[in-house]
């Protein structure tokens, strides 16, 4: 039963967290520039609810988490050349 | 002036007299990193040479009394010896990053001179492309005025010999080079990449400009004359032809 | 070995031995193929203005020489020993998953023979170099159908390394002997776990990148032919694969010449507790320095500088590393066989290698090597220097113990000399070509480049005849060679223990448990008591009723054969498309009448860590999802990096809600959610053992993926009415390849819980269903998860 309750709660977070993103992306007047940094964050909780709960199995949440971390952080480096390498000014554009 | 073999004119590769203040610069940072590197490499190679000849197998010989046995993990060094090899390269790559860093500030960076001459530099399969600000167009060589010493910035109507290229390509990657002035810099559709140069000897230099980046089957071809010429002809020329 | 037919033998074979010697086979052949091929444009440039090869044959010459020695080559050459070897010094009998490893092995022949097929197709293969620059490698510059099989040969490569790759960190970290802790493992074993780590995280990207080629090239996408996405967005999800990539290539080597140093110096390895953690950090800062492949792209200068930087650094831990392998010489008693010959050579050509390397860090002496034959002269020094010397040291190392006998010593050392003469003479003079730019098909005389190139083609056919003395010298000895002891050399890993070649299930005399003093064999029937059990009572050794069926399927070479001649029929015509996924469908029905875990069951039965916790499927499936994190990271890089750049070069990405309906998408994420909580549920009553509780979940596990599914068809479907196409533009390109991705996951997805529900449905109790309903739980969730970001990235930002 304790197990039902829980995954049952994540359900909802999950529900509100996408309810609220949907809100924010219709109107963005409310949080102004954080509009769009608001609504990423709601999708990283949900991704780490998802990881932590729906997908740990048998095994408790410690092993899965470790995985989590060490993935994201090979590709994090790539993110931050990416973004760097195109928001940084170059030379010019097209003659 | 006769198209003299291009060799004779330049000498070996790696032995050419520096053609512009950015190869010489090239050339002194290329000569630290050699000096470096073998200094570097000898200490290695000699006592693994050494290692090799002391400790190869005598006639007789017994082997050590920790030669491996089969399921045996035997361990044995001294950590601190990484730690002493960590610093030691950490300083020597502190000296080669500072002029590294100084001579690519200097490669980057064009010089702010109002008496420069830009041109667009326009890759295409399989040319070069040079567009002057008169709009005057080249395919196949390039002109450039060599430096002027006597101009004097901000006047009008003369060019100090700073050259200042815009490099792009109008199709595929394409990268831009001229290997006597060490300067190269890659033409990518859709950018605007700068690179610039002095040149301090006039000349004509065939097929001195290449491209260095797989384009397609014309690549090695894609080649371009450097024709570096004095002030007032290469002012002539640019006036001549509008 | 046990006394089959030899077709069923190497047809069906699951034993972790015959794989590897199949990989060996077939990697060697790839490697005499792409050896010809380089000497072939070595002869085109022998002379200025030689005509031996037109422009086009030429750059088809390079680039598949290059493709096929760097994945086709090096890296099997090393996956054979791998394959060999690494059960066997761990202490196990066979693979974690053996079936798997067969299939990698079928999966990478077949994507071969692809790849060589690409050479016949019209207009030739790809000719864009290996590096496959954009957009050069798009269809409007490349249009022959030869490079997009190129490019689907490779994407099958990539899937057939990384299942290969769980399996062997699976096996490595959890099927060790008893005693057999991490750091007792030989350096060659080390060396293979961090080479299988790079390629699950670093190949993964690179099927990214050709997925959005493929799409370029087959559905007309625009990532590489807009300026938005074009050259630059390439090379970033190129080189954050590539670099990362010639370590691959080089540490199976580089680890080989540690063991064999320790074991013919007679002296323990110097260091290996600081060598160890040396790979690991080399491993991880390879993937911070690609941009080096960049610095004349223009790109920010204070970036190009921190990956200088990055770059230097990397040259420390190697730095100790070769450091750590010279001074384990001292002391020693070192003899000169053919394989430490060898071993010395590779060790003397990387230092060279890692020297040039350093200039190469420098983001302004790039000015002048960038594209040229200096760059070319210092890879070949670190790849083939470093890398395959080592594998061929390797390869004479283990000889005796592969084949039972000795290999010639005499025209081993004859090759040894001849091989560094050639080396030394092809691939030095390189660096004084410094002006000389890569991969033309020709020069001018007036140049001066004329005696060089002479020299080093010179080189290159005695490099490539010296080769021919190695493969007369085995190919005899491995039948008339005089009979070889059972550790010839006085090795210390487990394979010197057993006998040569060995049996079956390797340890004749029982479970090895390793020790500070040595490896003493306990007897099967005190071994562990649960594991004979495991196996159906079958004895861990090769004597007590073992069963010579245990090792077999017939179904990874048909699965392979299918998927080859499927992605063949893809560009080929519809025949061969129908005729590939008719067998691949048969096969994966024969799959599923096969137990989940296979005949041979191999179970642990010793040491673990860090992995106690988990069960190999499991574990195997979280490293499978590391491998997914990497791809679909690198695809939203390849959003992020479309997105940011679009505002600057001129086209302004479509505001939310403009072109995507928000209320669809999220109506689709709530049922997509959903499915993910009914998953959780078939887990929970599986656990609890309610029988109606797990079919009930399962089934609407499926109604609400397939629903899901079903919606996204409708979506697509107005969305091209309206005119938002594959081509549209970068924000439609991409849209389209993130949920056509995602939503091949969950077709994957469904498929596999076709299987599940029959799987429930027959066996009518939930213990068995339980193990498989976990693992497919793991992978459902993160198929949920990456809707979670697809969610809002395409529909709200």
């Amino acid at each position: 039963m304790i197990d039902e309750a829980k995954y049952a709660a994540v359900y909802s977070i999950l529900m509100l967290g996408l309810i609220v993103e949907i809100l924010i992306a219709v109107d963005r007047s409310a949080l102004g520039a954080f509009a769009d940094a608001g609504i990423l964050a709601i999708a990283v909780l949900q991704a780490l609810f998802i990881f932590m709960v729906y997908m740990h199995g048998r095994y408790g949440p410690r092993p899965v988490a470790v995985f989590a971390v060490i993935s994201l952080l090979t590709v994090l480096p790539l993110f931050i050349a990416l973004l760097y390498s195109v928001v940084m000014p170059h030379h010019g554009s097209l003659p | 002036m006769p198209l003299k073999p291009f060799y004779e004119e330049r000498g070996l590769p790696g032995l050419v007299p520096a053609l512009a203040p950015s190869a010489e610069q090239w050339q002194s940072l290329f000569t630290l990193y050699i000096i470096a590197a073998v200094i570097v490499a000898g200490a290695v190679f000699v006592m693994f040479f050494y290692f090799l000849a002391k400790y190869r197998k005598k006639p007789g010989a017994q082997d050590p009394k920790d030669a491996p046995r089969v399921g045996v993990m035997a361990d044995r060094g001294n950590p601190a010896l990484a730690a002493i090899l960590t610093a030691l390269l950490i300083s020597l790559f502190f000296g080669l990053t500072l002029n590294t860093f100084a001579l690519n500030a200097y490669l980057q960076n064009p010089p702010n001179d109002p008496n420069a001459l830009y041109v667009d530099v326009i890759g295409f399969q399989w040319g070069w492309r040079f567009v002057y600000p008169n709009a005057r167009e080249l395919i196949g060589e390039f002109r450039v005025p060599e430096i002027n010493r006597t101009c004097t910035p901000g006047v009008r109507g003369c060019w100090s010999g700073t050259v200042i290229l815009n490099i792009t390509s109008a199709d595929v990657f394409h990268s831009f080079g001229i290997p006597d002035f060490k300067i190269k810099r890659d033409a990518i559709p859709g950018r605007v990449n700068q690179a610039w140069f002095v040149a301090e000897q006039s000349g004509i230099f065939p097929e001195a400009i290449r491209c260095y980046e797989l384009c397609g089957t014309g690549h090695a071809l894609m080649m371009a004359d450097l024709i570096i010429q004095s002030p007032d002809s290469f002012h002539d020329w640019y006036l001549s032809g509008v | 070995m046990v006394d089959w037919h030899p077709l069923k033998r190497w047809l069906f074979t699951t034993n972790h031995k015959d794989v590897g010697i199949l990989y060996l086979f077939t990697s060697l052949y790839f490697f005499v193929a792409a050896g010809l091929l380089a000497l072939t444009f070595r002869t085109q440039l022998a002379l200025p203005s030689n005509t031996f090869l037109q422009p086009d044959e030429y750059n088809q010459a390079v680039t598949t020489h290059g493709l096929l020695m760097l994945l086709w080559v090096l890296t099997p050459l090393g996956a054979a020993f791998a394959n060999y070897f690494v059960p066997i010094q761990i202490g196990a009998r066979d693979m974690a998953f053996p079936r798997l490893n067969a299939l990698s092995y079928w999966v990478y022949l077949s994507s071969g023979l692809l790849a060589l097929s690409s050479f016949f197709a019209s207009g030739g293969t790809a000719d864009w170099g290996w590096t496959t620059y954009a957009p050069l490698n798009t269809v409007e510059f490349s249009p022959q159908v030869g490079g997009s099989m190129m490019g689907l040969a490779l994407m099958l490569l990539m899937a057939s390394s990384i299942v290969s790759t769980v399996n062997f960190l699976v096996t490595i970290f959890r099927l060790r002997a008893p005693g057999m802790s991490l750091m007792r493992l030989p350096l060659f074993t080390w060396g293979w776990i961090f080479t299988s780590l790079l390629m699950l995280w670093a190949f993964p990207s690179f099927v990214s990148a050709l997925s959005l080629l493929i799409a370029d090239r087959a559905f007309g996408t625009v990532f590489f032919t807009s300026p938005q996405g074009g050259s630059l967005l390439w090379d970033h999800m190129f080189w954050f694969f590539g670099h990362p990539e010639v370590y691959v290539l080089l540490l199976p080597g580089f680890a080989i010449v540690g063991d064999l140093f320790s074991t013919f110096s007679r002296r323990p390895l110097y260091a290996k507790k600081i060598i160890i953690p040396c790979f690991a950090i080399a491993s991880i800062l390879s993937f911070t320095v690609w941009a080096h492949h960049m610095f004349m792209t223009g790109i920010s200068q204070s970036l190009l500088e921190a990956f200088n930087i990055t770059t230097e650094l990397i040259s420390i831990p190697f730095a100790i590393i070769v450091l750590a392998y010279i001074l384990t010489l001292r002391g020693g008693s070192i003899r000169f066989t053919t394989p430490m010959l060898f071993a010395v050579g590779s060790l003397g050509l990387f230092i060279i290698g890692g020297v040039t390397g350093v200039f190469n860090s420098s983001v302004a002496l790039d000015t002048a090597f960038r594209g040229t034959f200096w760059v070319v002269g210092h890879f070949h020094y670190t790849i083939v220097g470093g890398g395959l010397t080592g594998l061929f040291a390797g390869l004479y190392y283990w000889f005796p113990k592969i084949t039972g006998r000795m290999y010639n010593e005499r025209l081993g050392k004859i090759h040894f000399v001849i091989y560094m003469i050639g080396f030394n003479l092809l691939y030095f003079p390189m660096h004084l070509l410094y002006d000389m730019p890569r991969r033309i098909f020709t020069y001018d005389a007036s140049t001066g480049w004329g005696p060089l190139n002479l020299l080093i083609t010179i080189g290159g056919f005695t490099f490539g005849i010296s080769q021919l003395i190695m493969f007369a010298n085995l190919l005899w000895s491995a039948r008339r060679g005089p009979q070889a002891s059972q550790d010839p050399w006085g090795g210390y890993s487990l394979e010197w223990g057993v006998p040569s070649p060995p049996p079956e299930f390797n340890f004749p005399e029982g479970v090895p448990v390793v020790s500070a003093t040595g490896v003493t064999y306990r007897p099967v029937a005190a071994a562990n008591g649960g594991h004979a059990m495991a196996n159906g009572g079958h004895a861990y050794g090769g004597h007590g009723g073992e069963s010579s069926e245990e090792h077999w399927s017939r179904w990874p070479v048909v699965t392979a054969a299918g998927a080859g001649i499927a992605l063949w029929g893809v560009l080929m015509g519809l025949p061969a498309l129908i005729l590939g996924t008719v067998i691949l469908a048969v096969s994966f029905v024969g799959w599923g009448y096969e137990s989940l875990r296979g005949r041979e069951a191999i179970e642990a039965i010793g040491e673990k860590w860090p992995f106690d916790r988990l069960e190999n499927l499991s574990l195997g499936m979280w490293l499978f999802i590391f491998g997914e994190i990497a791809f679909f990271g690198t695809l939203f890089g390849a959003f992020v990096f479309l997105r940011m750049n679009s505002p600057l070069s001129g086209f302004a990405w479509p505001q939310p809600g403009s072109v995507h309906n928000i209320f669809f998408g999220g109506f689709n994420t709530i049922i997509l959610l959903t499915s993910g909580l009914t998953m959780v549920f078939a887990l929970m009553f599986a656990r609890q053992g309610s029988y109606r509780g797990l079919q009930g979940s399962l089934v609407a596990t499926f109604a609400l993926g397939a629903f899901f599914m079903v919606n996204k068809a409708f979506e697509w479907k107005e969305l091209f009415a309206s005119g938002f196409t594959f081509s549209t533009n970068p924000a439609s390109s991409i849209y389209y390849v993130l949920t056509g991705v995602h939503g091949a996951h969950v077709v994957a997805g469904l498929t596999a819980l076709t299987y599940l529900m029959v799987k429930a449905l027959k066996a009518r109790s939930t213990t068995e269903a339980g193990a498989s309903v976990e693992i497919f739980g793991i992978y459902w969730g993160m198929v949920d998860a990456v809707w979670v970001f697809l969610f809002p990235l395409l529909y709200l930002l």
